[in-house]
């Protein structure tokens, strides 16, 4: 008869252990067995206090006691059964067991890895409020019109309204972020500042990347009309990108003088970019075309690491002359 | 003498006896049985001796819920079972006379 009792730890861990000592009888039997045991020790161990091994005695004896009382057969022994010898893996298998043995090592590092990953994400925390704060900083400053002049921005052309505003917004932000959202609505609208701070810091590294190079106010590479497949880098103090039948195309990046090897450059002293670079065969012509489009500027004609500075474009034919002598 | 050998061979008639009383449940079995005297016997040989009279129709058993925890199954004497006790009770009375008759002149 199957019995329903609550269900007591001891006697459930006792059980177990009585149960492998009935392995030898039939399934419905030890079933029985089973239920008259917990039956037998939960109404003991409800009666006294103690563990079943303290109340009725190990699981060998008592199950012995109880096999012998209830006219069933002593506790028969396991049968040894061998594994059987472990086969080394088919050929065609090797690669299962290679996925098995990466998938293996994917989860234990992944495993491992994580909780760093997770703890380090939590320790930069305060580093991201504060890079938030600058952001949205750098977006103010380039909403009022006004854009950086280094790591800090300007706030309608001030710098100190730039830093104040900086500080300002840092303080917010981390403010917040040691605090949490106090509603979705809120946590919405810092996710979506978050991001635009993001974006913003993400524009003004770009801005200083730019700077880094000398390239502020420097437009370029140009499409050159009716040559679509010709560029040029061209000053905007320039009304027209020079003349595309002497024009040899530059790349964005390139410092004049390093690619352009066996060119003639024409390179803006002030900001040190490459104007134009020209072949020598098209350096009068371009010397001609560029002096009446420079204007006054000053400019360098360089050829093979030789370089010549002209205070008067009426001066470029003669620079062109002296390098390519 | 070890008697936990010949409690062995009267625990049926132990039990049922108890169970002549009225119903009673396994601890309280066993519990009687120490107060009797048999104070080695052990709750696994009771309880594989209710089984066994249970499985041959000597005692039933049932649910019965208790106030001090889980429902407590409770034995009771059948009629098959009372006889049994009839017959035993006279062959162990028949036993005990002959060992006594077998002692009285070593006593």
């Amino acid at each position: 008869m199957t019995t329903t009792t609550a269900t007591n730890p001891m006697v459930e861990e006792y059980l177990a252990r009585c149960s492998v000592l009935l392995w030898d009888l039939s399934p419905q039997l030890q079933t029985q067995l089973r239920d008259d045991i917990r039956q037998i020790v939960g109404e003991i161990a409800m009666e006294l206090d103690g563990h079943p091994d303290d109340l009725v005695g190990p699981p060998l004896r008592f199950v012995s006691e109880l096999r012998s009382a209830a006219g069933l057969p002593p506790i028969a022994d396991r049968p040894h059964t061998p594994s059987p010898p472990r086969q080394p893996p088919a050929p065609d298998s090797a690669w299962l067991v290679l996925a098995s043995v990466l998938l293996q090592l994917g989860r234990k590092v992944r495993a491992a890895a994580w909780p760093w990953t997770r703890q380090l994400l939590t320790d930069l925390r305060p580093a991201w409020w504060v890079a938030r704060g600058i952001g949205l900083a750098f977006l103010l400053g380039g909403i009022t019109g006004w854009y950086s002049q280094g790591l800090l921005p300007n706030l309608f052309d001030s710098q100190f309204l730039g830093l104040f505003s900086t500080v300002a917004l840092v303080v917010l932000s981390v403010t917040h972020g040691r605090r949490g959202s106090s509603s979705k609505k809120a946590a919405l609208v810092w996710l979506i500042a978050s991001i635009v701070a993001f974006i913003s810091l993400a524009s003004w590294s770009d801005d200083v990347r730019y700077q880094d190079y000398g390239y502020v106010g420097y437009h370029g590479p140009v499409e050159i009309a009716d040559h679509p497949d010709e560029h040029v880098f061209a000053d905007s103090t320039f009304a027209e990108p020079v003349a595309p039948s002497v024009l040899t195309p530059v790349h964005e990046g390139i410092t004049f003088n390093k690619e352009a090897n066996g060119h003639v450059n024409f390179v803006d002293p002030l900001s040190g970019t490459v104007l134009v670079t020209v072949d020598p065969e098209d350096a009068f012509r371009a010397a001609e075309e560029m002096r009446s489009l420079s204007g006054d500027r000053e400019l360098i004609v360089e050829f093979e690491g030789r370089q010549v500075r002209t205070t008067n474009p009426s001066d470029l034919t003669e620079a062109v002359d002296l390098l390519l002598r | 003498m070890d008697t936990s050998q010949l409690l062995k061979g009267v625990l049926d008639l132990a039990v049922v006896r108890v169970l002549l009383d009225g119903d009673s449940y396994g601890y309280e079995i066993v519990t009687r049985l120490r107060e009797a005297g048999h104070e080695s016997v052990g709750e696994a040989s009771v309880y594989g001796t209710l089984r066994r009279l249970h499985n041959d129709g000597f005692v039933d058993s049932y649910m019965r819920p208790s106030d001090s925890g889980p429902h407590r199954k409770y034995y009771k004497l059948t009629t098959a079972g009372k006889r049994r006790l009839r017959d035993d009770a006279k062959t162990w009375r028949h036993f005990v006379e002959t060992m006594a008759f077998l002692l009285k002149e070593e006593i």
